[in-house]
């Protein structure tokens, strides 16, 4: 029950580990476990696993997996409290996100209405493209420290998806399948290189 | 043993929710909490450190209760420190939210052993570091009895763990051991907050409930801290439901 905290990793016995561990947890052949193979699409991981993995990872490298941040992270998406505040931060005015889960359609553009409509926030050209921009780009920096391979997801590209559909299911689609098997051991390596235990040079 | 003297007790889920609230109850008696958790270790920690602050004094232990090998390390772990238990809480729960129809058995049995099994094996050994008076206290919910949509395994496993509670009662009566269990209604815990529309189910449960209050996590602690105390040590076997009235509305 208590892991080894002293033991020093070398990186090729993370990346083993870690193949391992995912083969356990996910009860997934070994040759399926490639660096790019997505854990959800590709490994057909679902909640319990994550958990089962979170557990395995505290106890071979006490190391928390921050999974349930991720979750965290993709309920204020779906329910809109992130977007709320995004427009506190610009207009300064605070709208419950039930407000904003009301506005039909659920694009942007209807939502920036609603405000107008409502609580007189005046529109100005380019004010969908620039509040859907912040919404991103504070979506992506509340996942940067996450297991997952976000290095080509730019700001426009992501924005594209929410354009249509402010819970567009593509947009947490394409965040969950950058949880890929490298994401997680890069994310290991990382905090076992923050702690002083990985071996340098390997 | 006297009420007031301080006593050993091992909260399983202890970390958030209700769990929480339970091995904080049993500090600001003075007891020594032995607080149990799956993954979330932040929450365990805070949970701690506030279990020292009421007065208590806490033991971080974490296991994965779905595996029996693990139980047992956990309860060694106690006899190990304590030499002995005096209240088992079995509050545990893991859960998959999905309709019976779309269950594999991967899940099911996930749900089963974490939620059911957990309880027999945690008896088995925990009993065996009781004297007369060691109570084994097990929590569910009204998914047990009655049908909550996507809650098929988790209401199984509940309904499994009020049968257990009967049978462990009858068998662990002669040693002086009580064993019970406190069906929860809803308990606003940040378990909802991970639901979809769970927000607005409890505002729905709420309005529904005869005094219009949600129950609490300490109003169900309380419950258990009574069913833990001399008091009740004619109380053997039963599912005692703390739900504000909600379930009895036709």
């Amino acid at each position: 029950m208590e892991p080894d905290t002293a033991k020093i990793w070398t990186r090729p016995e993370v990346r083993a580990s870690v193949g391992k561990l995912i083969v356990e947890s996910l009860g997934v052949d070994e040759a399926d476990v490639t660096a790019d193979a997505t854990l959800i699409r590709d490994l057909g991981a679902e909640s319990i696993d994550f958990l089962d993995l979170s557990y395995q990872c505290q106890q071979t490298f006490a190391v928390e997996l921050p999974m349930r941040a991720i979750q965290e992270r993709r309920i204020e998406w779906r329910d809109l409290s992130g977007l709320a505040r995004v427009l506190e931060a610009r207009y300064r005015i605070a709208v419950p996100a039930e407000e904003l889960r009301m506005v039909a359609p659920a694009t942007i553009g209807a939502v920036l209405e609603h405000l107008a409509a409502k609580h007189g926030v005046p529109r100005t050209a380019g004010d969908a493209h620039e509040v859907l921009s912040a919404l991103v780009v504070r979506m992506l920096a509340d996942l940067a420290r996450a297991p997952l391979d976000l290095a080509d997801l730019t700001v426009d590209r992501f924005a594209g998806y929410l354009e249509k559909n402010l819970h567009s299911p593509d947009a947490v689609e394409v965040i969950m399948n950058r949880l890929t098997v490298r994401a997680v051991t890069e994310y290991i390596v990382g905090q076992l290189t923050a702690a002083g235990r990985l071996a340098p040079g390997t | 043993m006297s009420e007031q003297a301080p006593r050993e007790i091992l909260v399983t889920g202890g970390g958030r929710g209700i769990g929480r609230a339970i091995a904080l109850r049993f500090a600001e008696a003075g007891a020594r909490v032995f607080v149990n958790f799956f993954v979330n270790h932040a929450a365990a920690e805070k949970t701690a450190r506030d279990v020292e602050l009421r007065g208590g004094t806490a033991h971080l232990l974490q296991a994965d209760l779905k595996e029996p090998a693990e139980i047992k390390r956990l309860v060694a772990e106690v006899e190990r420190r304590a030499g002995r238990l005096d209240v088992l809480v079995s509050n545990a729960a893991s859960g998959v939210l999905r309709d019976g129809l779309e269950l594999s058995p991967k899940q099911w049995d996930w749900v089963l052993a974490t939620n059911a099994r957990a309880l027999l094996i945690l008896a088995q050994d925990a009993a065996r570091l009781m004297t007369p008076g060691g109570r084994i206290i097990a929590l569910s919910s009204l998914g047990s009895q009655r049908v909550i949509p996507g809650y098929t395994a988790v209401g199984v496993s509940k309904a499994a763990l009020e049968t257990l509670t009967r049978y462990l009662a009858v068998e662990l009566a002669a040693k002086g051991i009580t064993v019970n269990t406190v069906s929860a209604g809803a308990v606003e815990t940040d378990v909802w907050q991970m639901m979809p529309e769970g927000t607005a189910a409890l505002a729905a449960i709420r309005a529904r409930t005869p005094g219009g209050a949600l129950v609490t996590p300490e109003a169900v602690a309380d419950v258990v801290f009574f069913l833990a105390s001399p008091a009740a040590q004619a109380i053997q076997g039963q599912v005692l439901t703390v739900d504000g009235g909600y379930s009895l509305l036709a």
